[in-house]
């Protein structure tokens, strides 16, 4: 049997000495990453914890503690200001447009570039450019072609269509930042993807076919299944986006001015911090959408994963 | 015999249909990725009448000055009173550099001796670590920024280099992942072999494991720097005395916007947004295949 790692309790020669530099060597390689773990991890959450039980007192120039008086406050706009509600439904529908429309396109993309599309390989490098790029040349690039004097426009009036005014209304902007977002977000995804299924032995695929399995069945019933913790994975990560997504509504619509409806709960947090006052309310607001957030991704993650075994191959 | 040809056949035709119809879509979506790329190239060559008389022409006499006058001529201001300096872009590209390059050294080096471990080596509490780590990677905490951005000031590495550096060098992120899952295709009988000739841990690390993982640590350093380079957030709101060229060219997008100097001037915009894309097309130009390779075999798995 082919050993695949190293153990200390196995080791003969000099076995103490042998075990002291084993655990020696095992401390120092984890030595900075959880040193920095605990710092920027640990403290900075705690003490985010801590703040969004204060308030900055301008008297005393520090934190006093006022209980649950920031959720309070929190909850009090959740509830009665029609501009939070608009903000959270913003950051919500992240969460369909990630992962019940370019969750599926990007496996759909992969499972085709498996297959063996000619020029798959160009095409797998072309997809993942958006990944590489400065989001804020890529958004500009994007807002640009459906700007005034870009490029879609003259198109669409050369075909006899009057063109919208893309990023100006309250309907269509969150629209076309949801657009962006499956057309330059679907490359990631599907390298990942593609390297799931290139794990799949080819002996599986060749039997599929020898059965005469087509493309839907063999995507459905074969390669699904078995590439199932990567799609729980890049799943789980989607539906974090609702939590995390701020910088293409940020420069889609322009940098500074953040119109309601384009607004998301991270956008807020990062156009809101402007000094030490905010930071208890922030955290409190950032907190509470997390407490409430992150168990409905857990309930999500712990469902999905029973639907199939993770098979090794 | 005959109906299982024409039954052979019949498959063979829908299965080309089926490839053709995909290779369409993949076509159109390349080309909506790659089209707004070069309409930007093709437009940065032109004057700034030019580009406002016809977005679809060719230019003219293709102005190749617009790229040396982006380097220069546009400037961010950083400071106030008499700190106030402006940064240019080649300043900005200098300040890129720096950040890129010593992050990216940090990220790789940690990250990959701490996959290496949590991957080779048996100790207690290895698979609560690793769920820690896949657990603070997909469920973000929100409304920590400030603490964040407080406990930087505290510590005296807010608006420094090295400051933004340590928040780049994570150990345990997006990297520690790849390389892991990268390192678990690697046989651990080189180890062995090393350990049997006397080479302790270190040197067996070092010497056997680290070279021989290579190609997957490059990628995972490419993919690090480039995400660095990228970042906009971070050395948005730490580094505000050292402007980056991802920072820099949405500050000259809105100057171009917005300010009387060089309102409307596209074409010198483009040039800049073009500048700051061209280290990162040539870096992923040159390591493409590595990185797909690797991207592709390391995958991710929670």
């Amino acid at each position: 049997m082919i050993k695949k790692y190293s153990n200390a309790a196995t080791a003969t020669p000099c076995r103490k000495k042998y075990k002291i530099a084993y655990y020696v060597f095992v401390a120092i390689a984890l030595a900075y990453p959880l040193i920095r773990f605990l710092i920027v991890w640990g403290y900075v959450n705690i003490s985010a914890i801590w703040s969004s039980f204060t308030r900055y007192d301008i008297l005393r120039d520090k934190n006093i503690f006022v209980g649950f008086l920031q959720y309070r406050l929190v909850l009090n706009k959740f509830i009665n200001d029609e501009g939070t509600q608009k903000m959270l439904l913003n950051s919500f529908m992240y969460f369909p447009v990630t992962c019940f429309i370019s969750l599926p396109l990007s496996i759909l993309f992969s499972y085709f570039l498996y297959k063996k599309v000619p020029g798959g390989g160009i095409f797998r490098v072309i997809f993942y450019l958006p990944s590489i790029l400065p989001i804020a040349v890529l958004t500009m690039a994007f807002r640009f072609a459906f700007g005034p004097d870009g490029f879609i426009d003259p198109i669409l009036i050369r075909l006899g269509i009057t063109p919208p005014l893309w990023f100006g209304s309250s309907t269509l902007t969150p629209i076309m930042i949801f657009f962006y977002c499956v057309w330059a977000g679907l490359g990631f995804n599907i390298v990942l993807f593609s390297g799931a299924m290139s794990r799949v032995p080819i002996e599986i695929s060749e039997y599929s076919k020898l059965e005469g399995v087509g493309y839907t069945r063999e995507l459905l019933q074969i390669m699904i299944p078995l590439i199932w913790p990567t799609i729980v994975t890049t799943f789980v990560l989607g539906m974090s986006s609702v939590l995390t997504v701020y910088l293409q509504p940020y420069f889609l619509m322009g940098s500074n001015s953040a119109p309601t409806y384009g607004r998301t709960i991270s956008l807020d947090i990062f156009n809101s911090y402007s000094s030490e006052m905010q930071a208890p309310y922030l955290a409190a607001f950032g907190l509470f959408c997390t407490i409430c957030y992150v168990p409905v991704i857990l309930l999500v993650r712990g469902f999905m994963t029973r639907f199939f075994k993770d098979v090794a191959y | 015999m005959v109906d299982r040809i024409i039954q052979k056949l019949k498959h063979n035709l829908k299965d080309t249909i089926i490839k053709a119809v995909i290779f369409v879509i993949f076509f159109s979506y390349a080309v909506s990725l790659i089209y707004p790329l070069f309409w930007i190239g093709l437009n940065s060559l032109k004057t700034k009448f030019e580009f406002l008389s016809d977005v679809f022409s060719l230019p003219k006499n293709p102005q190749w000055d617009n790229y040396t006058l982006a380097l220069v001529r546009f400037k961010v201001t950083v400071g106030a009173g008499d700190w106030a300096k402006e940064v240019n872009m080649l300043g900005m590209f200098l300040n890129s550099i720096i950040l890129t390059a010593g992050a990216t050294f940090g990220e790789i080096f940690f990250s990959a001796l701490a996959a290496y471990t949590v991957c080779f080596y048996r100790f207690p509490l290895r698979r609560a670590l690793y769920s820690i780590i896949i657990f603070t990677l997909v469920v973000p905490l929100v409304g920590t920024l400030p603490a964040m951005y407080k406990f930087m000031n505290d510590i005296g590495l807010i608006d420094t280099i090295p400051g933004v550096m340590f928040l780049y060098a994570n150990g345990i992120g997006f990297s520690f992942v790849l390389l892991y899952g990268s390192f678990q295709n690697l046989s651990w009988s080189y180890a062995e072999a090393a350990k049997v000739d006397g080479a302790g841990h270190f040197r067996t690390y070092f010497q056997i494991m680290m070279p021989l993982s290579l190609p997957f640590i490059t990628a995972a350093a490419i993919i690090a720097a480039i995400g660095f380079w990228n970042n906009y957030e971070t050395p948005a709101i730490f580094l505000q005395s050292y402007p980056t060229v991802s920072v820099g060219v949405n500050t000259i997008i809105i100057q171009v916007q917005r300010s009387s100097v060089d309102r409307n001037n596209y074409p010198l915009m483009f040039s800049s947004m073009i500048i700051t894309v061209i280290p990162i097309i040539i870096l992923f130009a040159a390591f493409q295949k590595t990185i797909m390779k690797n991207m592709v075999a390391g995958g991710l798995k929670g």
